[in-house]
């Protein structure tokens, strides 16, 4: 998951290289914990939230397949 | 960009020669001469052949196609979902077809997730130049839906009339929105109007009191 993040992220900003994943891996529920450079943020999320809430569909549509819950933290 | 060499007698021979073994005209060409080539003495001695290096210039479509595939492959491929991702470009639009197991998971509730992937794919191939549509499909869903909604247009609107009230479709998203005002387009005898706030909204359908009023 924490690879997928990544990938996403990477393709989404202009630094690739400040792109970090943190995975915070609990029993069924998963944290992840994506942090990106300060100029970026906006692209991450999008207007209206729009970005990061097509990232987290896909997300959950990943987790559900392994049968586990991921959720999405972007960090300020 | 990948380069190849090419030689003739002069520079203008080795370019022609590139354009018949590339096969594209010389404004797809990206032309580097490397030497310009001599005559010699009387056309004998120590002549020396001109020599080019030529690329094929990508058209940006042809580009954007092929970021677009590579970008969703890694994530089909990272989210372990087994599938095959081509694309063709028709007329202005970048068509992607993704053929998984044919689970649904790929498409979800009302096509979220498949909205999701083509929303980020829209993102990732136009950060930059022209701006092309990216359409992401899957298991003909866009064609399926699009009849779907074409169906419940009528319905709703037979509805309408039957009780003299208005109706209202479930949330819809713009695309989808628009295909519910064009079927309805040529029925004067109904009204469609969007309810609510954000990307996704109901349409409402109202019988016109025409005979009344």
């Amino acid at each position: 998951m924490k690879e997928l993040i990544k990938h996403i992220a990477q393709a989404l900003v202009d630094k690739p290289d400040e792109v970090v994943v943190t995975e915070i891996e609990g029993e069924r529920t998963s944290v992840l914990e994506l942090k990106v450079a300060k100029d970026d943020l906006g692209k991450i999320i999008g207007k209206q939230g729009r970005t990061a809430r097509a990232v987290r569909t896909i997300l959950s549509a990943a987790s559900t397949k392994i049968n586990k819950r991921a959720v999405l933290e972007i960090l300020e | 960009m990948e380069w190849t060499e090419v030689e003739g007698k002069t520079v203008e021979e080795a370019i022609e020669k590139a354009q018949q073994i590339l096969k594209v005209s010389k404004e797809g060409l990206e032309i580097e001469v490397l030497s310009n080539g001599s005559q010699g003495f009387l056309g004998l001695l120590g002549s020396k052949k001109a020599r080019i290096k030529v690329g094929v210039i990508k058209r940006p479509e042809e580009s954007k196609k092929e970021k677009a595939v590579d970008f969703l492959k890694e994530i089909l491929r990272l989210a372990k979902i087994p599938a095959t991702v081509t694309a063709k470009i028709e007329g202005r639009r970048l068509m992607v077809t993704i053929a998984g197991d044919g689970s649904g998971l790929l498409i979800g509730r009302r096509g979220q997730t498949l909205d999701a992937l083509q929303f980020l794919a829209n993102k990732v191939v136009n950060r930059d130049g022209d701006k092309i549509p990216v359409v992401v499909d899957t298991e003909n869903y866009r064609h399926r839906r699009e009849e779907k909604l074409v169906n419940i247009a009528h319905r709703l609107r037979e509805r309408a009339l039957r009780n003299r009230s208005s109706v209202a479709t479930e949330p819809l998203n713009p695309q989808e929105r628009r295909l519910i005002y064009l079927s309805l387009q040529n029925n004067p005898d109904v009204l469609a109007k969007s309810e609510g706030e954000g990307e996704l909204k109901r349409v409402i359908i109202s019988p016109r009191r025409q005979n009344q009023g």
